[in-house]
């Protein structure tokens, strides 16, 4: 059944509203989730509620009542140790944490509570949760609103983490996340909420774990995250001019990342380059660049190169936030090393 | 591990570097960022700095040797490192480097023999090859001495696609590079004239100059279109505006080749097949319009390049140009203000020259050559003898990419600039 493309924001909404028809364990809880619901001044524009900062929630109060969306007091460490708990007790919490920056709050539930008490309890005691959380630059939000720390969450054993680059995975990523036993950190690049694409309409899932190749290539291979997919197919383009097939990887789940799809696509391509618009040091991308060399040395045909944010803080102006995150430009300059010869070679 | 310091790329079309002195020598403590040699590159010459903190172990190319960029000149290593094998504290001539000619040793008795001879891989220098991974595992599994192959790779490394390329010769690796004196990389080192080598016998800048002007001359099919332009209207513009603006407008906008060279930017705008290059079988057309400007020096000539020169009026384009050519004179260019010109503007009005046929720096498409002003006895509307100042233009251009008639539109695009010159401050 086919229909118009809907945004990214859209496809969320959907599927939270799908997960909870389906399973009624499933609740939503977070500040102004439901934000204004019933307020006389939005009831005289007909509006029903805010549905959170970006308004990804919109609708949802009034379809399930307060009970499943519940607005909670500017308090993450309150109602993430409270969504930590109504996990291991049997419900399935999806909680949002506004802006990813905003961890340090509630970093204890997750990391010394809710991340390891499966572990703790040898198994008996499961964690249904899903953090949907926002990431990214490229909105002029300044440093503590902007930054990307899905590799934070990444580096936690036992927890997992997915960052969708499209609408269709967006809603695909999302209903396996709630359906997942374990925590899943679900990080939604701000940015992104206005793209639109092909979403089905009914109930479907997307593989945790899974890669996706988003254009197969034999001469170099791009592995990407999030936006940074737009990024890589850009650049893919700009190679082609030069009769140079890029492969290009969205990573889909940045923990655990597939290792198998990247290191296979390694293995025929011979050249690497890791675009990820976190910081270079101790990330996700470095984490990439040392498995591929170490478990496909012998088929690398260069150094495995990253091209990253610098190690700062987002910056407000936005001149030098479009400088911050990586470019068409900046890829083709920082990556020379393994694309040039590749010119000349073809040439 | 030692680091190797290697000759580095300085613009678009620099293929090899000249060592013109070192100021180290082996067993010299450095630091990351000293200056340890200078190097005569594309027109200027540059100074090499130390990409990391060490002792130099080993000086593999000798004061005016040519060296291909980033094949390595010398080592950094660590105070104990044993100078890489194959080196020793005091070097002799090494056969993979060159002698150039000396004051003292007269050109024609020394050809110049090019470093990249294909029996003596640049790798291979300080004693050590740089081979990915993936290149040594198929030349192992090929049977193949990769010790005979030249790397394409990033820092010189040998790549899956120089072996899958590389034909074993039958000579052995080493036999001197007699039997081939011109270096494959540098087709535009040689001319038809067998054994003749472009700069031969020069050296620095003059040599950089010979060896350039021989590709364009050689990679070029030039055709040289030549016409006089009216500038009463912009000598009248000029003077008009000069009485109004005279104090803020002391940095050279208003100076006739200010003026020429915005109604050449415009021209190109219109004009995109105009504003490109071509080089190695490749035909760019470039979006910015970068402008070289030729300025002559007592020892050779250079073009500085006022890039993205299409954003800027006739201030900003009158600073760039008055700035980059006083820079030139004192020799203070830096290597990205030297590059990149997608058209060049070159003048030999100062001495009474009126038309000429210059020669295109190339990768570029055309050249335009302005001559001296001419005064010249016309009839006008009303058949009366009148003077009028005409400015004599020679726009050569490579007829591989353009053809005549495209030619002269482009030329007539700049004169009708240069003859309703308001249209160069719209």
């Amino acid at each position: 059944m086919s229909r118009k493309p809907i945004t990214f924001m859209q496809a969320i909404n959907e599927g939270l509203t799908q997960a909870m028809e389906k399973d009624d364990r499933v609740f939503i809880m977070g500040e102004d989730v439901a934000g204004g619901a019933k307020v006389k001044h939005l009831a005289d524009k007909n509006e029903d509620s805010w549905g959170g900062v970006f308004g990804v929630t919109k609708g949802l109060m009034p379809k399930f009542g307060r009970e499943r969306v519940i607005d909670t007091p500017v308090s993450e460490m309150g109602y993430m140790g409270a969504a930590v708990g109504a996990a291991i007790t049997g419900l399935r919490p999806v909680p949002e944490l506004m802006f990813n920056d905003f961890v340090g709050f509630c970093l204890d539930t997750i990391l010394a509570q809710g991340s390891k008490m499966r572990y703790m309890f040898g198994g008996k005691a499961k964690v249904p949760l899903t953090i949907r959380t926002t990431h990214g630059a490229g909105a002029s939000g300044a440093a503590q609103h902007s930054g990307s720390y899905y590799g934070l969450f990444a580096s936690i054993p036992g927890v997992k983490v997915v960052v969708p680059s499209n609408p269709y995975d967006a809603k695909g990523l999302l209903l396996a996340a709630i359906e997942e036993d374990n925590i899943v950190v679900f990080s939604e690049d701000k940015t992104l909420y206005g793209m639109k694409g092909d979403v089905p309409e009914g109930y479907y899932t997307v593989d945790i774990g899974k890669a996706t190749i988003t254009r197969a290539g034999t001469d170099l291979s791009i592995v990407t995250i999030g936006k940074m997919v737009q990024v890589a197919e850009a650049v893919a383009d700009e190679l082609a001019k030069s009769d140079i097939q890029v492969e290009v990887i969205d990573l889909r789940t940045v923990a655990p990342w597939d290792e198998a799809t990247v290191i296979q696509s390694v293995q025929k391509t011979g050249r690497l380059i890791v675009i990820d618009e976190a910081h270079p040091r101790n990330s996700t991308a470095t984490d990439i660049a040392a498995v591929v060399t170490d478990k496909a040395f012998d088929y690398l045909d260069g150094p495995v190169k990253r091209v990253t944010a610098p190690e700062t803080p987002v910056p407000f102006a936005s001149n030098l936030e479009q400088l911050y995150m990586p470019s068409v430009k900046r890829v083709l300059d920082e990556a020379s090393e393994i694309i040039d010869d590749l010119k000349v070679v073809k040439a | 591990m030692a680091t190797a310091i290697v000759m580095p790329k300085l613009g678009l079309t620099m293929t090899e570097g000249t060592v013109v002195s070192w100021d180290k020598q082996v067993g010299d403590a450095v630091k990351e960022g000293d200056v340890l040699a200078t190097i005569a590159s594309e027109k200027l010459t540059y100074d090499v700095e130390a990409p990391a903190s060490g002792v130099i172990t080993e000086i593999v190319a000798q004061e005016g040797d040519e060296v291909p960029i980033k094949a390595p000149i010398g080592y950094i290593g660590a105070a104990d490192e044993a100078p890489a094998a194959g080196g020793s504290a005091a070097p002799e001539p090494a056969a993979a480097t060159t002698t150039a000619t000396t004051p003292s040793a007269p050109a024609p008795q020394v050809p110049v023999t090019p470093v990249q001879a294909p029996a003596a891989p640049s790798t291979t220098e300080g004693g050590r090859i740089f081979i990915t991974p993936l290149a040594k595992k198929i030349a192992a599994d090929k049977g193949i001495d990769y010790t005979q192959i030249q790397g394409t790779g990033g820092h010189g490394r040998i790549t899956r696609r120089d072996v899958a390329n590389f034909t074993p010769s039958a000579q052995p690796a080493t036999q001197p590079a007699a039997a081939a004196p011109v270096a494959p990389a540098t087709p535009a080192a040689t001319s038809g004239v067998p054994g003749y080598v472009a700069g031969a016998g020069l050296t620095g800048m003059r040599q950089v100059i010979a060896k350039n002007m021989m590709h364009s001359v050689q990679t070029t099919a030039t055709v040289t279109l030549q016409r006089r332009v009216n500038i009463t209207a912009l000598m009248a513009f000029r003077s008009e505006l000069k009485g109004k603006f005279a104090e803020p407008l002391a940095d050279g906008q208003l100076s006739l080749t200010t003026l020429l060279a915005r109604a050449v930017i415009l021209a190109l705008q219109a004009t995109p097949e105009m504003n490109a290059w071509y080089q190695d079988g490749t035909y760019t057309k470039v979006e910015d319009v970068n402008i070289g400007l030729a300025v002559g020096l007592p020892d050779g000539l250079i073009v500085p390049v006022v890039k993205q020169a299409q954003n800027m009026n006739l201030t900003l384009l009158g600073r760039g140009l008055k700035d980059k050519a006083s820079r030139a004179q004192d020799g203070k260019l830096k290597p990205d203000e030297y590059t990149g010109s997608t058209f060049t503007i070159t003048n030999l009005g100062h001495e009474h020259i009126e038309y000429f046929t210059p020669i295109i720096n190339s990768p570029e498409i055309g050249i335009l050559g302005v001559g001296a002003l001419q005064q010249q006895l016309v009839l006008d509307d009303q058949q009366k003898v009148i003077a009028q100042p005409e400015l004599p233009l020679s726009l050569t251009f490579d007829h591989q990419i353009i053809d005549g008639q495209q030619a002269a539109v482009f030329l007539d695009k700049i004169a009708n600039y240069l003859q309703a010159p308001y249209q160069l401050i719209l």
